[in-house]
C-alpha cells in the first residue's frame, strides 16, 4: 500500500522552469527567460532508481513540460520502465503532431484552466489564451486522449466553479482538479488578496463534495483541500508515524514511507511537495552523490520527515482549522521551522490519479 | 426540483457567496465533523441527508459524534446484510442552516 494519501506512488518531476507564459499566479515564477533544465540522461537514471524504490507514476510539470528538451525521450523511457506517465500543461504547445507522438505514452494530460474566459486570459497575461486552449481541448477529445482540467482556485474564481464543472462535462474532460492558490513565486507580487480564506476553503470543499457526488461519476472531482477531521482519521495511512515504523528504511522501498516525492529542476529529491524546505531534501548532501545520499537518507529512517509530520499534526490540534491545504501546510511549516521565506505553491496533479480516468 | 437540481442550486449559492461564511462552517461541521467521508450527500427542500458506510465497530462512535452536532433530524442504520454483515449504511438527516 502506498504511503500517504495517494492511491499511487508518485514522482513529480519539474525538469525545467522554462515556460512559454508568465502567469500571474505561477508558484515557481516560471517564464520564457528561464534556461536551466535537468539533463535527460540524469533524469532517466534517477527514475530507474525510483522505480526500484516502488514508485509507479511519473507526473511532469514545470515550467511547461512541453518546453523541456528531453520530454519525449524521458517520458518514453519512463513508460518502458513500467511507470504510468502524466503531465500538466498550459496546453498551448499541443499540436496534432505532438498529441499523436504522446498519445501512447501519457495516461493523462492535465490542462490548466483558470476560470471563465476573461479571468483565464487575465491570469495568463495573454489575450485570446482561452480560445486557443479550447481548440487544444477539442484536439485532445477528437483523439480520445484522456484529459483533465486543473484549476487554481482564487478568491475571485470561486464564482466560476459551477461554470467550470459544466464546461468540463461539455468538453469531455475526465476530471477536474481544484487547487487553492498559495501565495508564492510570482503570485506574491501579482495576486495579493486572491488567496482563499478559511471559510473559502470550506466553500470550495463543499462545492467539490456536492459535485463529486452529483455528477454521477461522469466526471471525477479532485479537491486539494482536506477536512481536518478526515485528516486526523486517516493519519494511520502515514506509515512513518506508525509506532512500528522501522528505524532504518534501507531494507524497504522508499515509496512505502515517503509518497509523493518531487524532483525539482536541479535534480534534488524532496518529500511530498514542491517548495518544501531544502532541509527536508532526500538527496542534498555535502559529499555523497545522489544515489548514495538517498541511501544515507533511508538509513536515517526519514527522521526529519517524521518530525515534520508529527509537528504538523500537533499544530493542527492547536490551531484546529476546519479545512486545510495539507501539502501547502507542510511546506509552510517546514519553512517556518528553519526560518525561511514564504511557502511555494504545491503541485499535486498526481492526486488526480486517485481517480482512474475514464474517457467519456 | 429533483435532487440534482437542488444540489446544483446549493452549489451556485455557495459559489456566489449567497450562503454566509458562518453557515458554510456549520454545514461543513454537520457533514464532516465525524471524520468519516460521506458516500452520498442528498439535498432536499428541508435539508441535507448524508450517507456514510462504516464498520460495525465504528457505528457507536459515529452516532455519538452525530448526537452532539447541530440541526440533526434523524439517523437511520441499515446493516449491509449477508454480503458484508459487519458494514453499516448510516443515513443522517439534517436541517439546513440559512
Amino acid at each position: 500500500m502506498p504511503a500517504g494519501f495517494f492511491d499511487s506512488c508518485v514522482v513529480q518531476v519539474h525538469p525545467t522552469l522554462r515556460c512559454n507564459l508568465s502567469c500571474a499566479h505561477c508558484y515557481s515564477s516560471s517564464s520564457p527567460r528561464e534556461r536551466g533544465e535537468l539533463p535527460p540522461d540524469t533524469l532517466i537514471r534517477r527514475l530507474e532508481r525510483l522505480r526500484r524504490e516502488g514508485f509507479d507514476v511519473v507526473s511532469f510539470s514545470g515550467g511547461e513540460p512541453l518546453m523541456y528538451g528531453g520530454f519525449d525521450e524521458v517520458a518514453a523511457a519512463a513508460v518502458a520502465m513500467g511507470f504510468r506517465v502524466t503531465m500538466i500543461t498550459n496546453g498551448l504547445l499541443l499540436t496534432e503532431r505532438r498529441i499523436d507522438v504522446l498519445q501512447g505514452v501519457l495516461s493523462l494530460v492535465g490542462v490548466s484552466l483558470d476560470g471563465a474566459p476573461h479571468r483565464h486570459d487575465r491570469l495568463r497575461g495573454v489575450s485570446g489564451a482561452f480560445d486557443k486552449l479550447e481548440r487544444r481541448l477539442r484536439m485532445l477529445r477528437d483523439r480520445n486522449v484522456t484529459f483533465g482540467l486543473s484549476h487554481c482556485v482564487t478568491r475571485e474564481s470561486i464564482e466560476d466553479l459551477p461554470w467550470l464543472i459544466d464546461y468540463a462535462i461539455e468538453h469531455g474532460a475526465a476530471l477536474v482538479q481544484m487547487h487553492p492558490l498559495t501565495m508564492a513565486g510570482r503570485a506574491t507580487e501579482t495576486c495579493r488578496g486572491l488567496a482563499l480564506s478559511d471559510a473559502d476553503l470550506g466553500r470550495v470543499f463543499l462545492i467539490a463534495e456536492l459535485q463529486r457526488i452529483q455528477t454521477d461519476r461522469q466526471l471525477a472531482i479532485q479537491v486539494d483541500i482536506a477536512a481536518a477531521t478526515q485528516l486526523r482519521a486517516h493519519r494511520r495511512r502515514l506509515a512513518l508515524l506508525d509506532d512500528d515504523a522501522p528505524p532504518s528504511l534501507v531494507a524497504r522501498q522508499l515509496a512505502e514511507f515517503v509518497n509523493p516525492v518531487v524532483m525539482d529542476e536541479r535534480g534534488q529529491l524532496l518529500p511530498l511537495a514542491y517548495g518544501i524546505a531544502t532541509e527536508q531534501s532526500l538527496t542534498e548532501h555535502p559529499y555523497l552523490d545522489w544515489d548514495r545520499a538517498l541511501d544515507a537518507y533511508k538509513a536515517t529512517g526519514a527522521s526529519a520527515l517524521r518530525d515534520l509530520l508529527t509537528d504538523a499534526f500537533e499544530s493542527i490540534e492547536r490551531e484546529a482549522p476546519r479545512f486545510l491545504d495539507w501539502y501547502g501546510y507542510l511546506v509552510a511549516l517546514s519553512r517556518a521551522r528553519v526560518g525561511t521565506a514564504a511557502p511555494s505553491r504545491i503541485h499535486i496533479l498526481p492526486a488526480l490519479l486517485s481517480h482512474p480516468a475514464t474517457p467519456t | 426540483m429533483d435532487k440534482k437540481q437542488l444540489a446544483t442550486a446549493l452549489t451556485k449559492r455557495l459559489a456566489s457567496r449567497k450562503i454566509s461564511d458562518a453557515a458554510v462552517g456549520e454545514l461543513a461541521d454537520d457533514i464532516f465533523a465525524t471524520g468519516h467521508a460521506p458516500i452520498d450527500i442528498d439535498v432536499c427542500q428541508n435539508g441535507v441527508c448524508v450517507d456514510y458506510f462504516v464498520d460495525r465497530t465504528q457505528v457507536g462512535e459515529l452516532v455519538d459524534k452525530l448526537e452532539v452536532s447541530r440541526n440533526l433530524r434523524g439517523i437511520r442504520l441499515f446493516p449491509k446484510g449477508i454480503i458484508d454483515p459487519d458494514r453499516f449504511l448510516v443515513q443522517v438527516e439534517r436541517g439546513l442552516a440559512g
